[in-house]
């Protein structure tokens, strides 16, 4: 009877390497591995957070819905022109220079939201391309 | 105030401190008081505040539902500064989170019948987002000095085009702060009407008789759709102010475009 479970201890010992052994429930070696293994996922979690720091392009944003997209580069084309013709019409008070300041200005502030929307769209388009690859390369 | 779709915007003293200036007659000198606008700040302030607190008062290594659901708001808010403004933006994280909840709830409150939505007034948005802009102008020339305004001077251009391409940069920082009240009022200024103006058609129509009450339930589903779409550009909007501040934040970090 000793010498059966002792045979049998000893196979079940040489199969799946000390799990189940009564001496010792949890041995430090079969602990250690456990917690390297959390160690690697730690260091892994955090070198995916540093990879998407450096990155420095917004990657959260892509479930904007369309309609505040649409409404974002509205509002940035049409923002560019009020300021600009808003400072021409000051430059114009004060300087009591006709309208021209102020046509001048809206040319600008026309310019201005271009350039507004261009880089809402690009943003958008580094948004949308794959993560990692050339992603931060518009700016 | 189901007949006039404008009504629900006005605001309404609730109790006023005192006036200053003036010669003692009404409407004269500036009055401070209390509005039922500044009411449901108070109201939005307190809702957060109690929320995060009582939340987070256990504590817990393992969260419990309440405590999860909190640190799930700032893992949110601190991704988008993270992923907007860099690990160096994190120190403007109060005050990201602050603009957001306090955006977010306040928008929220609007959408419960007979509450005032406080984002609905230019003058609230403006001011939070000129707030935005003197924490970038600031904080960019404090801590890069004169370099902040090479913000202004995009690098690799010739020196001749400088002159006509800086007005045009200086013009656009400037659109900013319009843009971004603008986005956030117009938004729930144009939603509230339009969904006042949907159900006000339900009342009108229902009144009409037996024609009139089938034809109410077109506008009733309509409603239902725009307080669907409500919900989620309150939401929406709540956090474009945020992830735009944080981008405008990030320019103040690294100035150089």
């Amino acid at each position: 009877m000793p010498g059966v479970w002792l045979g049998g201890a000893g196979r079940f010992f040489g199969v799946t390497n000390s799990k189940n052994d009564p001496d010792r429930p949890v041995p430090p070696s079969s602990g250690k591995p456990d917690t390297s293994d959390l160690a690697n996922r730690i260091k892994k979690a955090q070198d995916a957070r540093l990879a998407a720091n450096g990155g420095n392009v917004a990657s959260r944003q892509g479930d904007m819905s369309a309609l505040a997209r649409g409404l974002r580069i509205g509002t940035e084309f049409v923002a560019a022109i009020l300021v600009g013709t808003g400072i021409g019409y000051v430059i114009d008070q004060v300087a009591g220079t006709g309208p021209w300041a102020m046509l001048i200005m809206f040319m600008m502030g026309f310019a201005a939201g271009i350039l507004n929307v261009i880089r809402v769209v690009a943003e958008f388009n580094a948004r949308n391309a794959a993560p990692g690859q050339d992603a931060d390369k518009v700016d | 105030m189901a007949d006039d779709p404008i009504k629900q915007f006005v605001i309404y003293d609730i109790f006023t401190f005192g006036t200053i200036g003036g010669d003692g007659t009404p409407e004269s000198g500036i009055t401070l008081a209390f509005t039922n606008s500044a009411l449901f700040m108070v109201l939005t302030t307190g809702l957060i505040a109690a929320y995060l607190i009582l939340t987070t008062r256990g504590r817990g290594l393992v969260p419990n539902r309440w405590q999860l659901s909190s640190e799930m708001l700032y893992e949110f808010v601190a991704n988008m500064v993270r992923s907007s403004a860099g690990t160096e933006g994190m120190k403007f994280f109060p005050f990201v989170f602050s603009l957001f909840t306090f955006i977010f709830v306040g928008n929220m409150f609007g959408m419960i019948p007979y509450f005032f939505t406080f984002t609905s007034h230019i003058i609230v948005t403006f001011a939070m987002s000129m707030m935005v802009m003197l924490v970038v102008v600031i904080y960019g020339f404090v801590k890069n000095g004169p370099k902040f305004l090479k913000l202004f001077v995009p690098s690799g251009v010739p020196g001749y085009i400088i002159p006509i391409v800086t007005p045009i940069e200086v013009i656009s920082f400037l659109s900013r702060p319009i843009s971004l009240s603008v986005r956030l009022f117009g938004n729930m200024l144009a939603g509230h009407i339009t969904l006042k103006v949907f159900t006000g058609f339900v009342v009108s129509l229902g009144s009409l008789g037996f024609l009139g009450f089938f034809g109410a339930v077109l506008p009733l589903f309509m409603g239902v759709a725009i307080t669907a779409l409500e919900f989620m550009v309150s939401a929406v909007q709540a956090y474009v102010f945020a992830v735009l501040t944080s981008m405008y934040l990030n320019d103040a970090i690294h100035p150089s475009h």
